[in-house]
Order: C-alpha cells, then structure tokens, then sequence
C-alpha cells in the first residue's frame, strides 16, 4: 500500500512514520519518492504504537524491544524447521 | 467470552480510572502476542484483556456498562492483525538471524531454512564449509599438494603456501556449499595444523635445530651435516666450539612469500664418543694434571 493508505490503516501522521523509517523501525520498500508498505509493515506501526502507547516503553527502549522480537521469531523459524527435519 | 471486565482486569467496581489504566498496562506486557510468540492462551487472554480495556479504559463507556446499557461482550475490537502473524513466516525486511548466526557448523541448515524460506527469489551465498588438515611439520615447510577427504567421500586438492603455519586458515574460492539462484558459491576454510618435528623447532620464519657435535670436531673445527627442511647440508664448524654455540645457516629457513627465506640456528651440543676410549681418557688425564706433552697438542693441530 502507499503511503497515504498505510497513514489511515495505522492511524499514524506522516512525521512519525519518517522518523520511525529513519530509525530503521519501520522498513518499507519502494524508494524516497514513494514509499511501499506492506501488511508486515502495518502490524509493526501497530506493535510500535502499543509499546509506545499502552506499555509506557520510551523511544530508546523500542528498537531494543523489537530486535528482540526478531531475533526470537528467527529462533523459533529455525527450532520449526530443525523440527520438521528431524522428523522426516 | 463476555467474562466481566472488571474481573478480567483484577480490580474493584469502584477503582479508579487510573488504576485501571495501570492493571491494564500490568497485563498487557505479560500477555502481549507479540511477547508471547508461542502462547495461545496468552492471546486469548489478551484479546479478552484488550476488550475488558476498551470498556472500562472509556469513562464514558464505562459507565454506560455500570448501568448495563451495553454487555461485557458489546463493545470487542476488531481483530487486528499482530505482528507476530505475519514475523512468523520470515522473508520479510525484519527478518533475523542474529539469535543463532554464530551457531558453529549450522550454515548449511541455516542458508537452507532461510533459503526455502520466503527468501526464494533472493541470490544467496553458498554457506562456507569448514576443515580441518594436519600437515607433517616439512610439508608445511615446503608446501605443495594435499588431498582433503570430505564427509561424503569425495576429495579435494589443497596447495599448500611453503611455510603455512599452524593455525592459519586456507580458504579455496567456491569450493563450499552451491549458492541460490544463482548467488555465488561459498569458500571451504580449511584449518591448518602442523605436527611437532623431533629435529627441528619453529620459531618465526627460522629454525632452530640442536646439533651433536663429536668432541674431536668442538675442539679442532671439522665439517659436519647439519639436517634442514631442504636435506642435509655440510657445515664448518670452528674451532674450540662450545656447546651452547649457536650457528647461522642463512637462508635455509622457512620461505616467505616475497621469496627469500629465514634462518636456520644450529646450537652445538658436544658429545663424547659413545664407546668409552681409554686412551682419551689418558689423555685428559694427562691434560689435567699439567703434564700433557706439548708435542701431543702440535701433533693433532
């Protein structure tokens, strides 16, 4: 979706995205002239307004809290597919 | 589903409203899905949290529910999309490997989940494959070719640098795991180790070597073969030579790259003959007591 699109979906104004994009917390495709947001990117804004939000986390604290998240959503893909292995 | 939201909160009819932000904020960090990556319960949980919140977190919805005008169950939020239903799958720009990238040996399960995985379309480095090869100490000296037997049977061919030293690590271009999609190829690595000699020792790029001198040859200078790593070479050594002397054969150390080669170190060790010769020991008898004619030391010189 573009840029508009994703504004209204996740209830965001447009400064806060930029930012978040230059904090690397968000990463949409698509380029400076038009960004391109997909459904992982929406549920990221809305994971990122909530530990901002309702958990009180300060701005330091998220990109902490969301490399966590992923490292452990990579862990769980590899421990998965060692599973799925090891049982065929 | 409809549990009674001041239940599912923990907290009392009349609290007040900060309280109830705060039980709710208490909760929520516990039972997110997004914490809880694995824990259904938990989403349930947290999804009934979520609606007890939106009630009761709105004063004026809340207080529509005290007078029972709408039900627990009224007023539940859409279901939104977490993060997590969509960083399960991987293959997106936050995907991480950063939780186990060093697991030694697992590049291949590794490249291979991640290259099933969502990544498909994506050109992708062959995983490099790791060995391990212990050379005779002259053949890390010297150089030349070693054959490496791999895991599953087949072999490879390693030129050795001359003078490669112990724990230095190879790397052939290409030689490990095919890449995706036409990424290139990974790089075997291969761990060198270099046994002990019995002769010689290691030091730098020269070698030291300790060399028996028969005690005629200490006293009087002689030629003698020292062993280096080319073969054995003829050495003059001095006269009155003691042990502990050391010698410099240049040059017949170890090859650099730029081509000229270190230094071997030949310490002298004196040694007796290894029968017992009894007109030697009249001699050094004689030797030590003063008494020894000159004519013998003319004689032998």
């Amino acid at each position: 979706m573009r840029t508009a699109d994703f504004l209204m979906q996740a209830r965001l104004d447009a400064r806060a995205v930029d930012a978040w994009v230059m904090s690397g917390w968000l990463r949409p495709g698509g380029d400076l002239a038009g960004r391109e947001f997909s459904d992982v990117d929406l549920a990221r804004a809305r994971l990122i307004t909530e530990l901002r939000g309702d958990f009180g986390l300060n701005d330091e604290a998220i990109p902490v809290v969301l490399d966590l998240i992923d490292q452990v959503h990579g862990l769980r893909r590899l421990v998965r597919a060692l599973m799925e292995r090891s049982r065929s | 589903m409809a549990s009674d939201p001041y239940t599912v909160l923990g907290v009392k009819r009349d609290a007040a409203q900060d309280d109830i932000q705060k039980a709710y904020r208490r909760l929520a960090k516990k039972l997110h899905p997004d914490l809880n990556p694995g824990n259904k319960a938990a989403e349930d949980q947290f999804k009934e949290l979520s609606a007890a919140y939106d009630l009761l977190g709105d004063p004026e919805k809340r207080a529509r529910f005290d007078r029972g005008e709408i039900d627990a169950a009224g007023q539940e939020r859409p279901a939104q999309g977490f993060y997590r239903d969509f960083a399960a799958g991987g293959g997106h720009a936050y995907s991480s490997d950063a939780g186990f990238a060093d697991f030694a040996g697992a590049e291949d399960i590794i490249a291979e989940i991640f290259g099933r995985q969502g990544r498909a379309n994506v050109r992708r480095r062959g995983a490099d494959l790791h060995f391990h090869l212990t050379l005779d100490f002259l053949d890390a000296i010297n150089g030349g070719k070693q054959q490496l037997t791999l895991p599953d049977g087949s072999s490879l061919d390693v030129a050795i640098p001359p003078g490669i030293r112990d724990g230095q690590v190879l790397r052939l271009l290409g030689k490990g795991r095919p890449g995706l999609n036409g990424g290139p190829d990974g790089d075997a690595l291969i761990e060198i180790e270099v046994r002990e000699h019995p002769l010689f020792q290691r030091i730098g790029d020269d070698i030291r070597v300790e060399l028996p001198v028969p005690l005629a040859d200490a006293v009087l200078g002689g030629r003698i073969s020292v062993p280096t790593p080319d073969g054995p070479v003829t050495m003059k050594v001095p006269k009155w030579s003691n042990t502990g002397s050391v010698l410099r054969l240049k040059g017949k150390g170890v090859p650099r790259r730029d081509g000229t080669r270190g230094d071997e170190y030949v310490a002298l060790k004196i040694v007796l003959p290894e029968k017992r010769d009894p007109e030697l020991e009249r001699l050094i008898a004689q030797w030590q007591s003063g008494t020894a004619a000159p004519s013998h030391a003319s004689a032998e010189a």
